[in-house]
């Protein structure tokens, strides 16, 4: 008893060190971003890439990881599995996501959002069996992805350097920081850690990954075959997507593009 | 255990911050907020007959593609053909060309920009024509649309999947000359024409600017 709350605290003064040091590190990186060379535009959007290198290089390998292991994969994953059960696997992930959501809803100030959020995780779980139907979306309260690059997003950090981060793909420093920060933060590893089921929580993020590339498949080998520097053309869509994100998809706020100028 | 007394609490006080919130927004009134969703939708579905025409103008157009992409007794290079059609009544492809190029079209020579003209458009084709080739029946419903810029309207559309959430397609649309055409797809936030940009700049780019690199490319299409 007394060495599971030793490990417990252990972790728990990790988690803050860390978590200092992340904090610096955004406020590094938003302080710096300005003055990093080579914007590129895409849409009205800047992007800094310094860093275009070793980001394509990381990309070239990622393709490559991606051609030999993930896309089998999930290809066989969505090709074996109905398109209902597949259906409730991501729902039961979105589901396991509310705190991070919630969380995220409340620290952009996004009361509605939050409030979404738990009625949804109620809603779902209890009359949804456990997250595998989404009921609450069924009646109009759609899910919505809330991560701690958004909230920086909102909190007026910017991207910062574009980066492209082994396995998991096109990020920013910004966005990428924002991903370590969810993952640390999530009750549910605190609880799978405090018990000493590291290996469910890892278990879990594997699943949640490859179930997320399942459903991007698709999307990324149309955006490869429509486009000459795939690189680029990834870059671009990575920055737009984000933004459509942090603007909560909200229809009255769609990019704002100049069409004109040309 | 002390996290699972935690984990309680936390769950605790989420619930309460969630009734208290709802309580004085007026109320906790499930079936009324998603009423309230329901009725945001069509943005400005009757708002003024632009719109409305717009948004008929998606409709048919959806209906027409949907009508021969989803046929399988037509053969690849017959669904090739009308998709071309379609896309040449129905799409602004001057337009659309020209803003890909984005700020290289003003350096380009003449003799460049009308090579390139022509290889974007048969670009175009292949590229939508092989992405629509693995159409399964989705639908595509209008949902409304909005003033967008001086000139255009945003038509909002959501296509319907067999596994996933709904994709939300916005299609901008410009009147001009009387006729309605669209200037650029959005699919999920991410404009179509906007990523046909970037990449073609950055082919010019790593060219060293030169767009002969870029032609080179699309001549090899």
């Amino acid at each position: 008893m007394f060495n599971i709350r030793a490990v417990a605290m252990s972790n728990k003064m990790w988690d803050f060190k860390l978590l200092t040091g992340l904090c610096a590190a955004v406020l590094l990186v938003s302080a710096c971003a300005s003055d990093s060379a080579g914007p590129v535009a895409a849409g009205d959007v800047e992007i800094s890439d310094p860093f275009e290198g070793t980001n394509r290089a990381v990309f070239s390998f990622n393709n490559a990881v991606d051609d030999a292991v993930i896309h089998p994969i999930v290809k066989g994953y969505n090709a074996a599995v109905p398109d209902r059960a597949r259906t409730s696997v991501d729902n039961v992930f979105k589901n396991l996501r509310s705190p991070v959501n919630f969380a995220n809803e409340v620290l952009q100030g996004d009361f509605d959002g939050a409030g979404n959020v738990v009625v949804r995780a109620v809603v779902n779980t209890l009359l949804g069996v456990g997250g595998l139907f989404d009921l609450a979306g069924y009646e109009g309260l759609e899910y919505q992805s809330e991560d701690f690059g958004q909230t920086l997003a909102t909190w007026g950090v910017g991207h910062g350097p574009y980066l492209v981060v082994p396995i998991i793909g096109p990020s920013s420093t910004r966005d990428y920081i924002g991903y370590a920060v969810d993952s640390f933060a999530d009750p549910l590893r605190w609880y799978l850690f405090n018990i000493d089921e590291e290996g469910i929580y890892y278990g879990k993020v594997g699943a949640e990954y490859l179930n997320l590339r399942a459903s991007l498949v698709r999307v990324l080998e149309d955006l490869e075959n429509s486009s000459i520097d795939y690189y680029a053309a990834t870059r671009s869509a990575y920055y737009q997507r984000r933004e459509a994100l942090v603007n909560d998809r909200n229809v009255n706020s769609a990019p704002s593009i100049n069409y004109d100028d040309y | 255990m002390k996290l699972r007394i935690f984990l309680s609490c936390f769950v605790g006080v989420a619930a309460l911050c969630a009734y208290v919130m709802a309580a004085s927004a007026g109320g906790f009134d499930y079936a009324g907020a998603v009423a309230e969703r329901a009725a945001y939708q069509p943005v400005s579905a009757n708002a003024d007959t632009v719109s409305q025409g717009a948004e008929k103008f998606i409709t048919d157009l959806v209906d027409e593609g949907v009508g021969f992409l989803g046929d399988a007794t037509i053969s690849a290079d017959k669904q090739k053909a009308a998709f071309r059609k379609l896309l040449n009544n129905n799409f602004d492809m001057d337009m659309i060309a020209r803003f890909s190029l984005g700020r290289h079209w003003r350096s380009a020579s003449q003799a460049q920009r009308d090579e390139y003209m022509k290889l974007f458009k048969v670009m175009i084709v292949d590229v939508y024509s092989a992405r629509f080739s693995d159409y399964e029946g989705q639908e595509i419903e209008v949902t409304g649309s909005r003033k967008e810029g001086e000139r255009d309207i945003l038509v909002h559309s959501l296509l319907s999947q067999k596994s996933g959430p709904d994709v939300q397609v916005d299609w901008r649309v410009r009147q001009s000359s009387g006729r309605y055409k669209v200037i650029d797809v959005i699919v999920e936030g991410v404009s179509m024409a906007v990523t046909q940009r970037s990449d073609f700049s950055s082919v010019v780019q790593r060219g060293g600017g030169n767009m002969e690199a870029l032609l080179a490319h699309l001549r090899t299409n």
